[in-house]
């Protein structure tokens, strides 16, 4: 909320009219000799070879679909593959006025557009960095393997390079594109501008966003497209990756020096279908796409339909659209209408279709529609054409022959997925430019107050400080935070009431005054998109930190966590990395959607680091640790805690830099009869049943932070139940599907012949969050730790459970399935 | 298809019953009515038979395992013929302790039937935590005999190291003791050296095991103290030697001092309920009818069959019924029902020449007759001493339940009916 904008109540409320700017329907005219000037003769040439080559690519899956066999070569291709054949000119006309720079993600029926940039890039590229690029990927294992085959000079090499790594991807060989990890509906090149492509439908849209942002903050050349389809128009990652493409601040409040807007442009390739439903006329309200675009913004987001079916004209578009995204005017929106021949996949029987409709858009199909073009205007004769046509099929089944057979080109090791999994490295900084910052670090205001304070929470003989002369929580977050903001200038850091606010718990107060707009800024509320484009910005090289307020608003990026940020690492084999760093605080106090622990829903999931401190200490150190690595980070921090100060390290929290390593939980009191196991919170009250048991029963508690959840050494905790032999388990989130079954059950199966119990899990009750005045029933209290050791471990001498904690009110709560 | 051969249901309380021992093997042939295991309950032990002639073509619990009755143990056919897929065992685990309701059948229909609560002394389950077991087991010390202190009853850590904690404690009692009293430590030499020479070690279990379980379960919780008298065996005698005299057709040939000593026993019972009764800890059990135990040896050890409703049996059908249990005993067919619901025991040695001994109680009976051999005893007939044949007997009581003087007076009564047989034979 910059103060700078004044809302005025005499401006909103005065009567007007809205008028909306007309969109431009197809007003491209061919004009051969403009065409010609601008692309010669051969570029005009190249465009019908780079559309032969993708209908011929996609033909011979489709044989190999629906026959399983391609001219001589017999094969079984049991993955998806969903086809773009009729789509050719889109994909190529979209390419000619783009640049290996320029990045372009995709849906899951890319195969034209992957094969479009490439074959653009190689003819734009000089041979040099070519050669280059074939050598150093993947150690040149691919350009070992097409070398072997005739080729004319190092373009067409490339060519074959291309042709043989992505279908080597589609057929899931190590050769591929991301060693067969990623299939058809993920493949990508990076060195040639193709980025990830998506099967989750709209999936590209917000990543796009992401992109475009780093490119503009880290002043990088290029701009980024997103090719979705007509039918993810109706997703929520489309709307929401617009809204923050859209935002007025790049222009209004950001330094006239960065830019403007992100260099987004989404690139709807309209074929009129989502799967089988029809957006035109059934599924979708808008009849013409490219009218969405006045529901954005004043600028209609520059919006056009185009005849996709013309590459000239779409080649047109990019290059008129290009000058408006590089100016900082984005985003942009088009319309490129086009038409699939082919069904959605093989399964596809076209019975949403008719055969009428099929027919004429056959009638008008693209590649001969431009070839008739070509010789209409002598550009091209038809028998070169029919020559160029031998030339691709040649090419085609060359590649074929040297894919399919597995000896030629084996699959990966099984265990290499495990290799890919995390990057683990350590990078202090993505780039090597100075921070651009608006202050020098110790001249912080909010550092210089918290220097003023006690780095612990006890002073040298043990006894605790008033809370306001302590470093707390939060201001321990704050330091590790600042410090990576000025040693990586790709450190950026968005979300919602992060500037100005300081964050909605006050982690970021004292960032606005030292970072400038493109470092720290507001958006819209759109958890999908910031969680979206914080992947996009670090999948192409900077490191992201973004906050969700609640971890209850999860469940609004969903499909950005779970398919998005946890999986790019591995889908790309190890390629791509993802410095993302996506804070969540747990709540309490607000009830049901505001105050839930979802950290055993995301420890779930494979590819995401999980952690959870509890103390300062920690706090700091593991911030530290998240900051420096290369790996998507969840990490979970509990409200209770934010004005805690530190309890348990001698010194208090250093001033200086620190890490926690990885994976290490954290012992907080030695003992000797039993072991509690706390995530989060809990700790506290953990440690407050541990002085119970031992000056009411004389029981020597040991208690345990975990404090990682995913990597987790349990090497301490099964050190610590082999000696006690007794183990309870406590954590804020919901008993059923606790991540602490996970740990009780990794520890019986380590430890069982030292058990004297089996271990004991007190977790909060399988009901939504009630009101704060009612949080005793909800969240795990000491006297449930009490009461649970006494029915479920100890018998505890004279003593009276005051909650019921026995097996058979487990066994009810399962039968009533709360 | 091949025939199933079923654990057998010994009685209608027993839940399953042991393998102990495996008489064929698979593969063996085998005739209908040959022995192909042993099984035993708490109570004996028990044959299975093979169902047919044919080939044992599976076994499929090993010796040792505890099988529910009327579970399939093993298939008996031709060879190569289909056995029916088994889904294995389901629950093998020892049968849960609790109370059993035991019904007395009735000999007539006029009998009354009675109920008895009789505490279970089948195998109970031993709830223990492995840290505990290890710890156990590192010291020799029995699960089974632990109090449990966990949860339900679980035996935990602490209740061992209790148990160690008492047995060091009393190990150094004794070590104090013997260091006061300074008895000289000879050098000795070592158990293990003393153990090997010329011993043989053997395991107990089955019969033996139980008996030893039962005996010092009755020895540590009752009061036992044992009424030594003399009864007159002339009657006996004399009453012994009509019957073996008497016409064949009347089969009283077969009737012995014991069995005229049981009948006794059934006629003089009933007019002391204080003696046929059961010590249930908080109650006591009095019975108006009598089931009398009578104590048979067999080679695999002691075994006690009960005569039921023994008060209203002849002495001839006492007789044919002692002596048809006591064959049951010695050729292992006894079944689990008439091992059990006995009122009062009576156990003979006297043919071993022993004169008194002290039974011990088969609980819950609060009393059990040991009965003796027949010695002669002085006796004043007028001024002069003359020598007359007296058999002993040796009533133990349990004193929680009967004092000296009511028990004394039940042991007269019976030496009483001893020496006037005649007079009880009216009474039938």
């Amino acid at each position: 909320m910059p103060k700078s904008i004044l809302i005025d109540p005499k401006e909103v409320r005065r009567k007007g009219i809205l008028s909306i700017e007309s969109i431009p329907l197809n007003q491209y005219t061919p004009d051969i000799q403009a065409e010609l000037n601008l692309y010669g003769v051969e570029g005009l040439k190249k465009i019908l070879y780079h559309m032969l080559v993708i209908r011929e690519f996609e033909t011979m899956l489709n044989e190999f679909k629906t026959k399983g066999k391609y001219y001589d070569v017999e094969y079984n291709h049991p993955g998806p593959a969903h086809l773009s054949i009729g789509q050719e000119s889109a994909a190529v006309g979209q390419c000619v006025n783009l640049s290996p720079l320029d990045f372009i993600f995709g849906s899951h029926r890319s195969h034209g557009e992957i094969l479009a940039k490439c074959f653009s890039a190689i003819e734009k590229l000089p041979e040099e960095q070519l050669e280059e690029t074939m050598k150093f990927y993947f150690d040149g294992a691919i350009l070992r393997v097409v070398e072997q085959e005739p080729y004319t000079d190092t373009k067409d090499l490339a060519e074959n390079f291309i042709l043989y790594a992505v279908l080597a991807e589609i057929f899931a060989r190590e050769n591929g594109v991301n060693k067969g990890l990623g299939g058809s509906m993920h493949a990508f090149f990076i060195p040639f501008g193709s980025m990830p492509n998506n099967a989750i439908v709209g999936g590209s849209a917000d990543i796009a966003v992401g992109a475009a942002l780093f490119k503009r903050i880290n002043k990088k050349p290029g701009i980024v497209i997103a090719n979705i389809g007509d039918a993810s128009m109706g997703c929520g990652p489309v709307w929401e990756g617009m809204m923050v493409a859209a935002m007025d601040q790049y222009r209004t409040l950001w330094p006239k020096e960065t830019g403007g807007a992100p260099p987004v442009l989404f690139n709807f390739f309209n074929n009129f279908y989502g799967m089988g439903g029809q957006t035109y006329g059934e599924t979708m309200g808008f009849k013409i796409l490219a009218r969405v675009g006045a529901g954005v913004n004043p600028e209609n987001m520059h919006a056009e339909r185009v005849d996709g079916y013309n590459p000239l004209a779409v080649a047109d578009a990019i290059l008129r659209k290009r000058k408006i995204l590089e100016e900082g005017k984005g985003p942009v929106l088009l319309d490129t209408i086009t038409y699939r021949l082919s069904g959605h996949s093989p399964s596809d029987a076209s019975s949403y279709r008719t055969r009428e409709e099929i027919q004429l858009w056959e009638g008008e199909d693209c590649i001969r529609g431009y070839q008739e073009y070509l010789v209409r205007n002598k550009v091209f004769s038809t028998q070169e054409i029919e020559s160029l046509g031998s030339k691709v099929i040649e090419k085609i089944r060359k590649t074929v022959q040297l894919v399919v057979p597995l000896s030629k080109s084996p699959r990966c090791q099984p265990e290499f997925i495990g290799q890919v999994m995390f990057s683990n490295l350590k990078i202090p900084a993505w780039d090597s430019r100075t921070p651009e910052v608006l202050l020098p670090k110790q001249e912080n205001p909010r550092l210089k107050k918290i220097q003023a304070k006690s780095r612990s929470a006890l002073d040298p003989q043990g006894k605790p400080l008033p809370k306001m002369k302590v470093l707390s929580f939060r201001e321990a977050l704050f330091e590790a935070i600042l410090d990576a903001f000025y040693r990586d200038p790709t450190l950026v850091a968005f979300g919602e009431e992060n500037r100005d606010w300081g964050g909605a718990f006050g982690v970021y107060q004292g960032l606005t005054e030292c970072l400038p707009y493109p470092r720290l800024f507001n958006t819209s509320i759109s958890e999908g998109a910031i969680v979206g484009a914080g992947v996009g910005y670090a999948l192409s090289g900077g490191r992201a930190l973004i906050e969700l307020m609640y971890c209850d608003f999860m469940g609004r990026a969903g499909d950005e966590i779970f398919n998005q940020m946890s999986k790019w690492q591995s889908m790309s084999a190890g390629i791509l990395r993802m410095p993302l760093v996506l804070r969540v605080s747990v709540g309490s106090k607000y009830g049901a959607q505001h105050s839930q622990d979802w950290s055993s829903i995301v420890a779930h999931i494979p590819g995401l680091k999980v952690m959870f401190p509890a103390t300062p200490y920690d706090a700091k150190g593991m911030m530290n640790l998240s900051l420096q690595g290369s790996d998507p980070v969840v990490f979970f921090e509990s409200q209770r805690l934010y004005d805690m100060g530190e309890l348990f390290e001698p010194g208090g929290v250093p001033e200086g830099y620190y890490e926690i390593p990885e994976g290490e939980p954290a012992l907080r009191k030695k003992g000797k009869d039993l072991t509690i196991i706390t995530i989060g919170a809990t700790l506290y009250r953990a440690l407050e049943a541990a002085e119970e048991l031992s000056h009411r029963f004389g029981i020597d508690a040991e208690v345990i932070d975990t404090r990682f959840l995913n990597p987790l050494n349990y090497e301490k905790i099964f050190e610590s139940v082999q000696k006690t032999g007794k183990v309870l388990l406590t954590s804020d989130a919901c008993e059923r599907g606790s991540f602490l079954h996970t740990m009780a059950s990794r520890i019986t199966e380590t430890v069982f012949d030292s058990l004297d119990a089996p271990p004991v899990i007190v977790g909060s009750r399988n009901w939504i969050t009630p009101a704060y005045e009612m949080e005793q029933y909800f969240f795990p209290q000491k006297e449930w730790i009490l009461d649970a050791i006494h029915e479920r471990m100890l018998p505890l001498k004279d003593y009276q459970p005051t909650t019921n904690q026995t097996l058979e009110e487990l066994h009810r709560r399962d039968r009533a399935g709360v | 298809m091949a025939i199933e051969v079923l654990m057998p249901r010994q009685g209608q309380t027993v839940e399953s019953c042991v393998i102990l021992e495996w008489k064929k093997k698979e593969g063996e042939k085998v005739q209908k009515g040959e022995i192909l295991c042993e099984v035993e309950t708490d109570k004996a032990v028990f044959s299975v038979e093979a169902p047919a002639d044919g080939i044992l073509l599976k076994v499929l619990f090993p010796e040792g395992t505890d099988v529910p009755v009327l579970t399939p143990i093993a298939y008996v056919g031709d060879r190569g013929e289909q056995l029916p897929s088994t889904s294995g065992p389901s629950n093998l685990s020892s049968s849960s302790t609790g109370q059993q309701a035991v019904q007395f059948p009735s000999s007539t229909s006029q009998q009354p039937v009675i109920q008895v609560q009789i505490p279970s002394t089948e195998r109970k389950v031993v709830r223990i935590s492995p840290r505990a077991m290890k710890l156990a087991r590192q010291h020799g010390i029995q699960p089974e005999t632990l109090l449990g202190t966990g949860p339900k009853g679980r035996i935990i850590e602490r209740d061992v190291r209790k148990v160690l904690e008492e047995r060091q404690k009393s190990l150094q009692g004794i070590a104090e003791e013997a260091a006061r009293l300074s008895i000289s430590q000879e050098p000795s030499r070592t158990p293990t050296s003393v153990m090997e020479e010329g011993s043989t070690s053997i395991s107990v279990t089955g019969t033996r095991k139980i008996i030893a379980q039962r005996m010092m379960e009755s020895l540590r919780s009752h009061a036992q103290y044992t009424l030594h008298a003399l009864a007159d065996a002339r009657a006996l005698q004399r009453w012994r030697k009509r019957f073996k005299e008497s016409p064949e057709v009347y089969a009283y040939q077969g009737i012995t001092i014991n069995d005229l000593i049981l009948f006794a026993v059934a006629k003089t019972l009933p007019r002391f309920p204080e003696l046929n009764a059961y010590w249930l800890e908080n109650t006591i059990q009095r019975f108006s009818t009598v089931q009398l135990g009578v104590a048979v040896d067999t080679p695999k050890g002691l075994l006690v069959p009960v005569i039921r409703n023994a008060h209203s049996l002849s002495l001839a059908t006492l007789s044919k019924e002692a002596k048809r249990l006591a064959q049951a005993c010695i050729e292992g067919k006894i079944s689990s029902e008439e091992l059990s619901g006995g009122t009062f025991t009576v156990t003979n040695l006297g043919s071993l020449g022993i004169q008194y001994f002290t039974p011990i109680l088969n609980t819950p009976q609060v009393a059990i007759l040991g009965v003796g051999t027949i010695q002669l005893q002085p006796v004043m007939e007028g001024e002069e001493v003359q020598f007359y044949p007296h058999i002993g007997l040796s009533l133990t009581v349990d004193h929680q339940a009967v004092d000296g003087a009511p028990a004394s007076r039940f042991l007269k009564a019976l030496l009483e009916n001893v020496s006037n047989l005649d007079l009880l034979f009216a009474g039938i």
